[in-house]
């Protein structure tokens, strides 16, 4: 995984999974990389083949986090799996999906 | 008049609906697609029908029978490979019409395992077909709406048509269903979930507040028929078959496994003293093999094996008792096949040798076969691939104890004399 600034902007990379194995190491990978500064934190899905409901609550607690910096989570590029999950789990109405 | 059915398989776009039982048990409006394929066949007369099955023809036998249910004689052919009509054709014999079970036999152009979105469209297209909506059981509740036996629907339910809502189907509080829905048998809906232009296969769980739309969902299988993308759910409170454990076989191979360990724990302290004193005289003590795995083993390269030379009878495939216990060998099944041998299998039916896998005991053995590559060693490897059933494999358990163990010999019986007839028929199958 990889994290990197971009003004306001935390831009997250190279998520292969996010289930329960990892979910907790990245959701305090995350926190670990967030300053003060930081009100989006953009997480690129690219190249996650997998998420379960672990992988999915680590998401929700980010958006948390954001929400109380007047922030957001945005989602890059759901492979199509894991945008079904969205889907299926209505996450795609909490977080911001987009496809570029 | 006789006719033949070829059960498709191999249907890659669907390969996911298949996970569970062959493509022609998939149940759609309330049955599985063969028997709509009976039945019509059956309008028309057919007093006979062939189903060439390649995909697990013992789960084809142990639902459709032999035919009674209909008055036919339903015979269920394994083959190798799915055939195609001309195949089939061929082996069926002169007159005979042969059809291949994908389609629905009122509307053969159509195909249903094209693709994902080809199944929704047919199937959400002959909702209000008269054999769906005239079956006995089956009420339209509303114009378009569907409900099957015993289905159980909130009265908070938000239904709207056209649906299909299979036997014994039940649907939660508040759930959303519809449009174009079909939930097969026995689907629980929980409360609050939507469903839209959906096929929800049967004995599949649907968790509470989840929203499907455009998918065909079979157990934990989720697919989208639009993008054709396909992920499996591993929270089955989201998303899981409610099939019981379909896991006699697999109960059956474990316990397999665990008296295998129980016998090898239990003899190993005087096998290990014969082996040490054959290795003081300088003997060898065991002898490595390769066999060719069976069709559908998780890996394609051969399957080591070793057997004492120093024994014999069922001694000297003492080591094949850790195969069990590893799960590559069961305790009856067809003999190992050096890749050489397997190469020699010439036709379909000599092929049938590797449809199952590989035992520790074998019926030939049970039957009295020397040769363990004979021709009448591949005929019993073959119908024991057909007939195999647990009261068969008893048999050959009981006949091999006493071949190996008392010097006995099996080779009466109903096997012996339907062997003869499949000696015959091996010979004249075509390659």
């Amino acid at each position: 995984m990889k994290a990197q600034t971009n003004g306001e902007t935390l831009s997250i990379t190279g998520i292969k999974e996010l289930a329960a194995a990892n979910s907790n190491s990245f959701r305090d990978q995350v926190r670990a990389s967030l300053s003060e500064a930081h009100k989006i934190i953009e997480i690129d899905l690219s190249q996650t083949m997998f998420v379960d409901s672990c992988g999915l609550g680590a998401l929700i607690s980010l958006h948390k986090t954001t929400c109380s910096r007047n922030g957001m989570v945005r989602l890059v590029n759901p492979t199509p799996p894991v945008q079904q999950i969205l889907e299926l789990t209505r996450m795609h109405r909490i977080f911001e999906i987009v496809k570029r | 008049m006789n006719a033949c059915l070829i059960c498709p398989h191999q249907r890659e776009s669907v390969a996911s609906l298949a996970e569970n039982a062959p493509l022609g048990l998939f149940t759609l409006l309330g049955k599985p697609l063969l028997e709509y394929w009976i039945e019509h066949l059956v309008l028309r007369g057919c007093k006979e029908i062939t189903l060439f099955a390649s995909d697990r023809p013992e789960k084809i036998r142990e639902t459709l029978g032999e035919g009674e249910r209909w008055g036919v004689k339903l015979l269920v052919q394994p083959t190798a490979r799915e055939l195609s009509l001309a195949e089939a054709a061929d082996k069926a014999g002169a007159g005979i019409e042969c059809h291949v079970a994908d389609s629905f036999p009122w509307k053969p152009d159509q195909k249903l395992f094209s693709s994902l979105g080809d199944l929704f469209r047919v199937v959400s297209q002959n909702l209000d077909h008269p054999d769906m909506s005239n079956r006995v059981g089956v009420k339209e509740i509303r114009p378009g709406i569907w409900v099957g036996r015993q289905a159980n629907i909130s009265s908070t339910a938000v239904l709207t048509a056209p649906c299909w809502i299979g036997d014994r189907a039940k649907i939660g509080n508040k759930a959303v269903v519809g449009p174009c829905v079909i939930l097969e048998n026995e689907v629980v809906v929980e409360e609050g979930a939507e469903i839209r232009e959906s096929l929800i296969g049967s004995q599949t769980f649907v968790g509470s507040a989840i929203t499907l739309n455009q998918s065909i969902a079979s157990g934990a299988q989720l697919m989208n028929w639009n993008t054709g993308s396909h992920t499996k759910i591993v929270d089955a409170f989201l998303l899981c078959s409610l099939r019981p454990l379909e896991n006699s076989q697999y109960l059956q191979r474990l316990c397999g496994r665990a008296v295998a360990a129980g016998l090898m724990v239990v003899t190993s302290p005087i096998v290990g003293l014969a082996a040490g004193w054959m290795l003081l005289m300088g003997q060898r003590i065991v002898r490595p093999r390769r066999a060719t795995p069976p069709q559908g083993y998780p890996q394609a390269k051969p399957i080591i094996y070793f057997e004492f030379p120093f024994f014999q009878g069922g001694l000297r495939r003492w080591p094949q008792m850790w195969n069990i216990v590893k799960g590559e060998f069961v305790w009856v099944g067809n003999r190992p096949l050096t890749p050489n041998e397997a190469r020699k299998l010439e036709n379909d039916f000599e092929k049938l040798w590797l449809s199952v896998p590989l035992g520790f005991m074998s019926l030939s053995e049970a039957q009295g076969c020397i040769e363990p590559f004979c021709e009448e060693a591949k005929a019993h490897s073959s119908f024991y691939s057909v007939q195999a059933d647990w009261k068969l494999d008893l048999k050959i358990i009981v006949a091999c104890i006493k071949r190996f163990f008392l010097s006995k010999k099996e080779t009466s019986g109903r096997e012996a004399t339907l062997v003869k007839k499949i000696l015959h028929f091996g010979r004249t199958a075509p390659n």
